[in-house]
């Protein structure tokens, strides 16, 4: 497994040293203002653009439909666009929608269009424990909506 | 735009000499990560996910059972763990000589990623019948619609050449397919007492979450080819995680948890799985929250001796002040009905701030009595109270020459890790809702299997692709971890009184 290390290594190293090489040369004068990619930064969505949901939380690279501490904590995320209005419904073992408050209220997306919902799960499990969730996030801006559905199995 | 230009032109520069950082502790780390792999020694790395679907997490491996029989042990375990449930495959590593060199593959015919029908699977466990040289590992196939698990059965893969090759998944129970259930937390185990009168009888338990957690208990009688239809307990116990064992005279019993976690029960049959008992009582558990959204519960690791008394492990903060940090506390039975008093292993000193969790015991099946041999692998934070940026993940590992009345003192065996490492999952940052550990029997030596995480590439945490993770399964070397017992005795008395703290420890909370 050594020789693998060192041939993995090596690799990398010299991925990263060609990345540096393109970075410093990319770092060498400052951009003006009016060049660049600078409408890439712009995400407000037009009615041209649809708009876009992921549930997704910004410290996940795989996910963002959390119930965590044994059922103690209900965590959604999503990404959208920057101030999009966000609904959202939490089902748990087919029962009914988690009646929380912290569910009930319309949210906004931030500026960088991210919001996430933080709550204790009050669970229609028929007195046992969670062991599914289902979630639907409803996002909408600028008389355009859109839904998205998550949910996870407690193997 | 002239800031933000100046702005990004200081966060290029930084991240230039970030990856500059980063490059310099690359030439340089190799030496430095196997040192810090083991204390001293390296770790096998007994198999590697292979998968590449873009649909959940690579290169991920977590959740490992293992079971030895003669020379051989086998290893299964998770392989590309998605987020919301389940992984691509089960992965096995087979020893013939006692640990010391591994063949590895991957379960074929079982998901869609191997040329089977299910969608995902999960929950391996592994079993050896001896009266039909069988190899098993039961698991989850689990049916997904759209990224959401619709359905889950229990099934079992068999090998008939020792664990080196395996056939296609023999259904134990399709109420999935069949009728939409979600079945749960399989385990299985086989009579292998030639004597017994239930020789080559093998059980599978699992529970029926569409069904109020049911304990299942299946039964084969022809090395794993046909199971019965599944019974439950009289008292249909709504349950979790169970471990069933088999004694010496046939006896089947079932150390398992209750449906919430907060009670270690039991129950049993005597007539070769005909009829199951109702439960009892066992233990409470007081399980403390694991910092850092480490998935983790207080699920059993069990074992059995060659007299037939029973080893229950699992993690409880009873003995800790406020519950502040879990333990790893045991209990033993001779018959399944009577138990005693939960007792923690002295692994670290009471009080000590250290949390322990996910343990896997070993117990040698040809020792017993006061000279039981156990060994015990288990996870563990130095400082319980951290967070997902500071918490030190590490694996340790103590033993016992007499029946778990005095311990060796902890060895360290990998870490630390940051959680950050490990694959996500809607429950918390994996590494298995258990590990194990086997005895080769009459060997000197344990076997551990466990997860490792190492740096992800491509991001700082374990994700989705292109993120490539580096979580995989490892053991010790040959020799490593001889069974040298040692004279760690609880020093301090258990302190708990159900009276004392009840507001400081954690239960489900529905």
């Amino acid at each position: 497994m050594e020789g693998y290390f060192k041939h993995f290594s090596f690799i990398i190293v010299a991925l990263l040293g060609t990345s540096l090489l393109l970075l410093f040369a990319a770092c060498g004068s400052p951009t003006t203002p009016g060049e660049g990619n600078s409408a890439n930064f712009t995400a407000t969505p037009t009615r041209a653009t649809p708009l876009t949901l992921e549930i997704r939380c910004q410290d996940s690279g795989a996910g963002g439909f959390y119930v965590l501490g044994g059922g103690a904590h209900g965590r959604v995320c999503v990404q959208t666009a920057p101030g999009a209005v966000l609904t959202i419904t939490v089902r748990f073992c087919n029962g009914a929608p988690d009646p929380s408050s912290e569910l009930k209220r319309t949210a906004y997306a931030d500026s960088k269009g991210y919001y996430e919902w933080n709550w204790t799960p009050q669970p229609d499990c028929k007195g046992r424990p969670i062991w599914k969730g289902d979630v639907v996030v409803k996002a909408q801006l600028h008389g355009h909506t859109t839904s998205l559905s998550a949910s996870f199995f407690a193997d | 735009m002239l800031i933000i230009s100046l702005i990004r032109r200081r966060m290029c520069i930084a991240t230039a000499f970030t990856l500059l950082a980063l490059t310099l502790s690359l030439v340089f780390a190799p030496s430095s990560r196997v040192l810090a792999l083991a204390a001293g020694e390296q770790l096998t790395q007994i198999s590697s996910d292979p998968f590449t679907n873009d649909t959940s997490q690579h290169k991920t491996e977590v959740e490992p059972d293992t079971f030895a029989f003669g020379n051989t042990i086998v290893s299964a375990f998770q392989v590309g763990r998605f987020f919301n449930g389940g992984a691509s495959d089960i992965g096995f590593a087979t020893s013939t000589d006692g640990g010391e060199a591994w063949s590895r593959g991957f379960l074929p015919g079982l998901t869609i990623f191997t040329g089977g029908t299910y969608d995902r699977t999960s929950d391996p466990s592994v079993a050896f019948d001896a009266r039909h040289n069988v190899w098993m590992v039961s698991s989850l196939g689990i049916h997904a619609l759209n990224g959401s698990v619709i359905s889950v059965d229990v099934v079992v893969s068999r090998s008939t050449d020792g664990g080196l090759t395996w056939g296609p998944p023999v259904v134990v129970d399709n109420a999935g397919t069949t009728s939409g259930a979600f079945l749960d937390k399989n385990w299985t185990v086989c009579d292998d007492t030639a004597s017994s009168p239930f020789y080559g009888h093998c059980y599978t338990e699992f529970d029926n979450f569409s069904s109020i957690n049911l304990v299942q208990m299946s039964t084969s009688t022809d090395g794993g080819r046909h199971w019965l239809s599944p019974k439950t307990t009289p008292d249909k116990a709504c349950v979790i995680g169970g471990q069933p064992l088999v004694q010496p005279n046939g006896t089947v019993i079932v150390p398992i948890d209750d449906c919430f976690e907060t009670a270690v029960l039991s129950f049993r049959s005597t007539n070769g799985g005909k009829s199951w008992s109702k439960v009892v009582l066992a233990a409470q558990i007081l399980s403390s929250l694991v910092s850092g959204n480490l998935r983790t519960g207080p699920l059993p690791s069990a074992e059995m001796d060659r007299s037939g008394k029973l080893y229950v492990v699992w993690q409880d903060c009873r003995f800790e002040p406020g519950c502040s940090a879990n333990d790893i506390v045991m209990i033993t039975s001779s018959d399944g009905l009577h138990w005693t008093l939960p007792m923690p292993i002295p692994i670290d000193l009471i009080g000590s701030g250290v949390d322990h969790f996910i343990p896997g015991l070993a117990v040698d099946r040809t020792t017993a009595d006061e000279s039981a041999h156990l060994g015990l692998a288990f996870y563990y934070y130095p400082h319980a109270s951290c967070t997902i940026a500071t918490c030190q993940l590490d694996i340790g590992f103590v033993s016992s020459t007499n029946s778990g009345n005095s311990w060796s003192s902890k060895e360290q065996l990998a870490g630390p890790m940051k959680v950050t490492w490990l694959a996500d999952t809607s429950q918390g940052l994996m590494v298995g809702d258990y590990i194990s550990t086997s005895f080769v029997p009459g060997d000197d030596e344990a076997t551990p299997v466990f997860a490792v995480a190492q740096p992800p590439t491509g991001a700082s945490r374990c994700g989705l692709l292109p993120v490539v993770c580096h979580e995989a399964m490892f053991t010790t070397p040959e020799d490593l971890l001889q069974i040298g017992g040692g004279t760690n005795v609880l020093s301090n008395g258990p302190t708990y009184s159900p009276s004392q703290h009840p507001a400081l420890i954690r239960h489900s909370t529905f």
